[in-house]
């Protein structure tokens, strides 16, 4: 349970909350980066944080975020000409670098010097790892970019996706670091494309894991362990990365040969957020229809959402309930962006009775709050600046009961 | 820039607010005649300046404009029969004449007197040139009609095109009255060769000097700017448009020198735009920018007729292309970079659209950077606040209002000698149709 205070602190992002800024310390994935295919390409509107950008490939190749509003009387630039090394206006024709230089303000009179005095906001934008990220936050302390799996291997090795999700990202984060859920709201599915069915049954004979969090330099990981025949547990652990980032445990084969998945959740405002899915294999391109189910989604062309959504009650079908999965909501994804989107826009912790198993939540909590408070003290808050502390991957085992909590975590870090 | 406490002055219309009522005093074009094409036809949902009205047609041809919710319980009149000069509620069957008076109650006992003391609010209408105008004012007897040329017209030898848009009035008209943006949204992939001689709008000249510098006066009406460039070595090209009380532009172009525009508030959010010109209705429209003249029924730019009308609130003079489509852009034809569609890529009036809608939809003027090209809207701003805030302190009556002929001026665009400023050397052509009409009274 949080105070009314606390659950405001943490889940509002706008420029200049608490939690906004602790945010924008980070480098945060804000499109894929097969958005904007070619130099020259149609831009893309991107609302991150409630700061609503465009983002488009110059000529270069570079990409530039900039301010969605045109300085000089604030038409979008969304329908701009991207062309020479610049997004143009079409309303007067004033031109903006990726760094929001003016370059050319071709409506005002020859002898004018105005040019030079006016520049539209712009952030550092980057591809990496199919994504193009963002930094929004002080300039002086901007970190590496995180040296995550998925972008140290090929792009054939990798599949990426992002949708909208009409919640709060802290309720996406909160249903990433919650593995007990998966015992329920994703019983009775067919065998995935991701999980072992021998450890699906696993998931689904114990009901009630044990969970435990370690704190970590990229945040913690927390391993729930379920009762596995003679003397094993079945070890799940899910390293939570700094700020909102979950690996999701899984797979088949040796660790280095498994496909990992995993999501980020950005804020897109207040209410609605951006999941960033990512699978990758270290060892071998992925198979056409491999990775997480929700890079398999159909989206609604302009806004990204999900054709299942909410005003169709996620496609549920009761007999299905009834007779064969535990929801009658078909995909996995959809599954978790029902229960997700169904707390309400924001979800009214001030109501909730979390127990053993909410553990993760909670921890993750606290270290948005610490963040939170430091913000508002002046203090600078904890944030992972070395790039190389991002490379973690997920823990799927049976192991002898013997092995301790501690020693599975050791099978996390990875250098990749 | 402006503040939010004068931007809120600025935008906000409705009952009570300084900009609405300052609107109030004047006459407005409402609707067009042809909405309500008959006797006892169908009525029209109206909103006007964030009033939800009622437009019908009586028997006898008068024109009523009406509250829309029946004053008994709320009902809406909009499903009233229109029948034997009144608009009966289809409710209780109550009903109303064209000045609001009840004239029929059947639902009371026959020796009630309730009929008496209900009446629904009603405002004064006539019509003029193919518009019904409306008075919503405070005064017994209504200011005269602003003499606008293309609104004086016999039939036939006006046209009134019009098209809604989805934004506060403000931003809109002041898209009007910045007739620099022509050089860049709507002409930026044109070049000055494609221009055929005899030039006689003096188009090349825009096309050759994309930038402009900018003279402003105020007016009696309004104000007038300036809007000047090279064009040939001795010689400069100006526009000369005007800003009138309380919406309306003038913008130059020789074959639309005696047309106006009208942007109508209908509410904060969304408003009415009306062109009217002195062209032959029977012409065929002019070409637009290229791309599809009509997508999924709709006009892509100005409506003709109201026939594609729908009877919501914001259902009339409804162009294709809008927010939810992104005005229909075609990054391709922008990549091109032909003709009045290269530049945007948008088809249609979507361009202007698109560009004063996409500020929001009451534009917040607190982090814009204005520049010499945009004296005229800065002094555009200044007029109207400053007399809404007369009217409201003072009762000072607003500019233009009891002086109908001022509205007889036009705009202008011609070629001067160098270093002759536009704004005066221009004033005959500007009143030329008052003096004709003065030198016709002798």
């Amino acid at each position: 349970m949080l105070s009314q205070q606390d659950n405001e602190l943490i889940t509002r992002t706008a420029p200049g909350t608490p939690m906004g800024e602790y945010l924008r310390r980070f480098w945060i994935p804000a499109l894929l980066t097969r958005e904007l295919p070619e130099p020259d390409c149609p831009p893309v509107r991107v609302k991150i944080m409630s700061e609503e950008l465009v983002a488009f490939r110059d000529t270069n190749g570079d990409v530039g975020l900039v301010d969605n509003y045109c300085p000089h009387r604030r038409a979008s630039l969304f329908f701009g000409r991207n062309e020479e090394c610049g997004i143009r206006c079409v309303y007067h024709g004033w031109k903006f670098d990726i760094n929001g230089d003016c370059v050319d303000m071709p409506s005002e009179p020859a002898e004018s010097n105005f040019k030079e005095k006016v520049k539209i906001k712009a952030y550092p934008a980057r591809d990496w790892g199919g994504f193009i990220w963002a930094y929004m936050g002080p300039a002086e302390l901007m970190p590496e970019l995180p040296e995550v799996g998925y972008a140290a291997v090929p792009e054939s090795h990798r599949r990426v996706s992002r949708r909208v999700q009409e919640s709060n990202f802290v309720q996406g984060i909160e249903g990433g670091i919650d593995s007990s859920h998966i015992s329920y709201l994703h019983f009775g599915l067919t065998p995935t494309k991701r999980d072992d069915p021998a450890n699906q049954s696993l998931s689904n004979r114990d009901g009630a894991p044990h969970f435990t969090v370690k704190t970590t330099d990229y945040g913690f990981v927390y391993g729930a362990n379920r009762e596995a025949e003679d003397d094993k547990y079945y070890w799940r652990l899910t390293p939570f990365m700094l700020p909102f980032f979950t690996i999701i445990p899984g797979g088949t084969g040796s660790p280095d040969e498994r496909t990992y998945s995993g999501h980020g959740w950005v804020p897109m405002d207040d209410d609605n957020c951006w999941m960033f899915t990512y699978s990758w294999n270290a060892s071998r391109p992925l198979r056409e229809d491999e990775g997480h189910s929700a890079s398999f989604l159909d989206l609604e062309p302009r806004t990204m959402r999900s054709v299942v959504n909410k005003d169709n009650d996620y496609g549920i079908d009761r007999e299905v309930q009834r007779t064969q999965t535990f929801t009658g909501i078909k995909d996995i994804s959809v599954q978790d962006a029902s229960i997700q989107e169904s707390m309400g826009a924001i979800c009214d912790r001030t109501k909730e009775h979390l127990g053993t198993s909410d553990a993760p939540i909670i921890a993750m909590r606290r270290i948005f709050l610490k963040a939170c408070r430091d913000i508002m003290e002046g203090e600078e808050p904890v944030v992972p600046r070395d790039g190389a502390t991002f490379r973690v991957r997920s823990v799927a085992e049976v192991l002898d009961k013997s092995v301790t909590f501690d020693e599975t975590t050791e099978r996390v870090p990875v250098g990749v | 820039m402006l503040s939010k406490e004068e931007n809120e002055l600025l935008t906000r219309v409705g009952p009570g607010t300084p900009m609405g009522d300052l609107m109030r005093e004047y006459w407005m074009p409402a609707l067009m005649s042809e909405e309500l094409a008959a006797p006892d036809c169908e009525p029209v949902r109206l909103k006007l300046l964030g009033e939800e009205l009622i437009a019908f047609r009586a028997t006898n041809g008068d024109v009523g404009i009406i509250q829309n919710s029946c004053p008994h319980r709320g009902a809406s009149l909009f499903y009233g029969r229109n029948e034997e000069d009144g608009l009966r509620c289809v409710y209780h069957g109550w009903k109303f004449d064209v000045r609001g008076n009840c004239v029929d109650m059947p639902s009371e006992p026959p020796e009630s007197q309730f009929i008496n003391k209900v009446k629904a609010a009603s405002y004064r209408t006539q019509e003029r040139g193919g518009f019904v105008w409306v008075y919503m004012g405070s005064r017994e007897t209504p200011p005269p009609l602003p003499s606008l040329i293309a609104n004086m017209q016999p039939e036939g030898a006006y046209t009134i095109n019009a098209y809604y848009t989805e934004c506060n009035w403000m931003q809109s008209l002041e898209g009007d009255y910045d007739t620099s943006h022509v050089s860049f949204l709507h002409a930026g992939a044109r070049t000055p060769e494609e221009i055929e001689e005899p030039d006689v709008t003096f188009e090349k000249y825009a096309l050759k000097t994309r930038w402009a510098r900018h003279f402003v006066k105020d007016t009696e009406f309004g104000c007038t700017s300036g809007n000047n460039r090279p064009a040939e070595e001795d010689s400069t090209y100006w526009r000369v448009a005007h800003f009138l009380f309380p919406f309306y532009a003038m913008i130059p172009a020789s074959f639309r020198e005696k047309s106006f525009i009208a942007v109508v508030p209908m509410d904060d959010e969304n408003s009415m735009r009306w062109h009217v010109s002195c062209r032959d209705r029977s012409e065929p429209p002019r070409p637009g920018f290229g791309g599809p003249v009509e997508v999924d029924g709709l006009p892509t730019s100005f409506h003709r007729d109201a026939s594609k009308n729908g009877t919501g609130w914001y259902d009339r003079f409804k162009i294709a292309g809008n927010a939810r489509n992104d005005y229909l852009i075609d990054r391709e034809a922008q990549r091109r970079r032909q003709g009045g569609l290269g530049f945007s890529g948008i088809p249609g009036r979507g361009q202007d659209n698109g560009m004063t809608e996409s500020m929001g939809v009451i534009y917040k003027r607190d982090q814009e950077h204005l520049g010499v090209t945009d004296s005229g809207i800065i002094r555009m701003r200044r007029r109207l606040a400053k007399a809404a805030i007369a009217l409201r302190e003072d009762g000072t009556p607003p500019p233009g209002l009891d002086n109908p002929e001022l509205y007889m001026v036009q705009s202008i665009s011609t070629v001067l000698p160098n270093g002759v400023n536009g704004i005066e050397a221009t004033l005959d052509h500007q009143w030329a149709n008052l003096r004709n009409v003065q030198l016709a009274e002798g």
